[in-house]
């Protein structure tokens, strides 16, 4: 029992650790443009998706797959940044109307992952060849590990840009006050479409990485994908960028021990109710900040 | 004024008369079904989202969880359909005042949680015993297969749910809805009683779609949670009710009418784009008319509100 509950431990902090990249990447959005993407797991699928064509078409494996993703997702965020953004923001209630829009994304993009890959689960090769590595009494699966690492070295480079360079404290500046930035003499537009596109490009990372936790991938999983940003980034703090991370722990490790405890099909309900709860009592997140907005 | 007024009211008079000889006439009774059904959803869902400026994301699991009362009180309890579609009502009714305290938030996150609540219920349903809900498969009730019947039940529903938006938009609740909607605070220091004016328009949104539920469950005869609790349906309710235009009484009808039969029509031609077009369709309107079709006219020449209102 005790070695059980080490595994679930384990394992649940390692997918925590993707979990807590793919809030980041919605909480970014969040923070600096109070755009809630709906269609994050879609975007997660479509990486995934492009990068499984690149490991059966093109010979390459999992991590070789971001080189080629994550610039075509920064450019998409650019773009689409351009088409939605001033549109959004004129509407009466920008954070619905950016909710509904994208909405209107995600279902575009499973149609379109549907269209072009069909509705058939595909399985994407695994790259190593240990399965699963043992250390006393518990077995890391190889897969998790390596992608729990690139996920910690890209907090760690999200975080270099946030903390210690120019653009990456405007950022900030922006996810507290806007209206007081622009008046600095920032170009808040800009700024917001270099967050679009690093938001996608982390999307792009962990879309790529997902395959390596979970194999199978099928058009429709997106809007699972979807939930746990939502729960991670509720979970950490609304807009507050590395919340997420400690968010995406608790939740992984939540998921794992519940599979321990419980039916496994009732698993997903322990989830809602960590996200109901937490928004109730504290919708602020763990460690996110209360402000009043005017 | 008056000509507008004479002229309005002979037109919803034929068009009534024309939906009560429907099952009579050769023409397809699940299309105006579904139809008069659209429309008590996005009506219903106006008073929440129109007049009081909240988003249930999850507004699915009124209509889910009336589809299965009366599911579950025909099948286990022999329950006639008509009081088990009021059984549905009651149970929404219920649902909402457990979901109220959810009212405290505000904007996205009442939307998030709200769509949460309705994720975890489906997952319940499923799970519920078999012998309870028939599990994944659902349940079947070809026993009291009633087609016209619950077409009439429906079209009596639709009225219903019109008239009492209509009334609400006029009366005094509705005014301080709005208040609510525009500036809660400002509200609450004019005396209006917020929590209480939200709960009363939250109750009525959930009634409605629950007993649509109740009927929609009769008139297919076949309950099944991934029906149920589709999120499709929430999308739908939402971009019918936003194409006519939030916060107005003709607009969630005539956007129901005409987005559905569009979606009929889409459905029909182009099975395998249906949601990519609906998506599309989706994005457009936010970005471009997101007061929707009465909205926008009604902003460009005001006069138009005589004949509407």
């Amino acid at each position: 029992m005790l070695d059980l509950l080490l595994l679930a431990v384990v394992s649940g902090v390692l997918v925590g650790i993707l979990y807590g990249l793919i809030g980041i990447g919605m909480n970014i959005l969040y923070g600096v443009m109070r755009v809630v993407n709906f269609a994050h797991g879609e975007f997660m699928m479509l990486g995934a998706y492009l990068s499984f064509t690149l490991i059966r078409y093109y010979g390459m494996n999992s991590i070789q797959s971001i080189a080629v993703v994550l610039p075509t997702f920064f450019v998409m965020g650019i773009v689409l940044h351009k088409l939605f953004y001033a549109r959004i923001q004129r509407s009466d209630d920008p954070e619905l109307a950016s909710f509904l829009v994208f909405f209107g994304v995600s279902l575009i993009i499973t149609s379109v992952i549907l269209l072009i890959w069909k509705a058939d689960p595909r399985s994407v090769p695994f790259p190593f060849s240990k399965v699963s590595l043992t250390l006393g009494p518990i077995f890391l699966a190889t897969g998790r590990l390596v992608s729990a690492g690139i996920c910690v070295a890209a907090i760690l480079l999200l975080s270099f840009f946030l903390y210690r360079t120019y653009t990456g404290k405007a950022v900030r500046a922006i996810i507290e006050n806007r209206d007081a930035v622009s008046i600095l003499g920032i170009d808040v537009q800009r700024v917001s479409a270099l967050v679009f596109g690093i938001g996608l490009a982390i999307v792009a990372i962990t879309g790529c990485l997902v395959t390596l936790s979970f194999p199978a991938i099928t058009p429709v999983q997106g809007q699972s994908y979807t939930y746990i940003a939502f729960l991670v980034i509720v979970l950490g703090g609304l807009g507050t960028p590395l919340g997420a991370l400690l968010g995406g722990l608790v939740y992984g490790l939540a998921e794992s021990l519940s599979a321990v405890f419980m039916p496994v099909a009732l698993s997903p309900v322990v989830a809602f109710v960590i996200l109901i709860v937490m928004v109730m009592v504290r919708p602020q997140g763990i460690l996110g900040k209360v402000t009043t907005r005017i | 004024m008056k000509k507008y007024s004479k002229f309005t009211r002979s037109l919803i008079i034929a068009a009534i008369i024309f939906l009560i000889l429907v099952p009579l006439l050769p023409i397809s009774t699940p299309y105006f079904f579904y139809m008069l059904f659209w429309i008590t959803m996005a009506s219903a869902f106006n008073i929440i989202y129109g007049f009081v400026g909240y988003l249930p994301f999850g507004y699915v699991m009124f209509y889910g969880v009336g589809t299965y009362v009366t599911a579950v009180l025909w099948s286990r309890f022999q329950v006639p359909i008509p009081i088990g579609i009021l059984g549905s009502g009651v149970a929404g009714v219920i649902l909402s005042i457990l979901f109220a305290p959810t009212l405290r938030l505000k904007g996205i996150y009442f939307a998030i949680v709200n769509f949460s609540c309705a994720m975890a219920l489906r997952i319940v349903v499923a799970n519920l015993p078999t012998e309870w809900s028939g599990g994944s498969f659902g349940i079947t009730l070809s026993g009291a297969y009633k087609p016209t019947t619950s077409y009439y039940f429906i079209l009596v529903l639709m009225l219903v749910t019109v008239t009492v938006s209509l009334l609400l938009s006029r009366s005094k609740l509705g005014i301080a809805l709005r208040c609510i909607r525009d500036d809660e605070t400002a509200a609450a220091v004019m005396g209006i009683n917020v929590p209480l004016s939200r709960l009363k328009a939250w109750i009525l949104a959930a009634l409605f779609p629950s007993l649509a539920g109740g009927i929609e469950a009769w008139f297919t005869a076949i309950v099944d949670p991934d029906t149920s609790f589709n999120l499709m349906a929430t999308a739908k309710t939402v971009v019918y009710a936003m194409f006519g235009g939030l916060g107005t009484i003709i607009g969630p009808v005539f956007g129901a009418v005409f987005m559905y039969g569009l979606d009929d029509f889409i459905w029909g031609r182009f099975p395998l784009l249906n949601s990519l077009i609906l998506g599309i369709m989706i994005v457009f309107l936010i970005l471009f008319l997101p007061r929707g079709v009465v909205g926008s006219m009604t902003q460009k020449w005001p006069w138009l509100r005589q004949i509407i209102q």
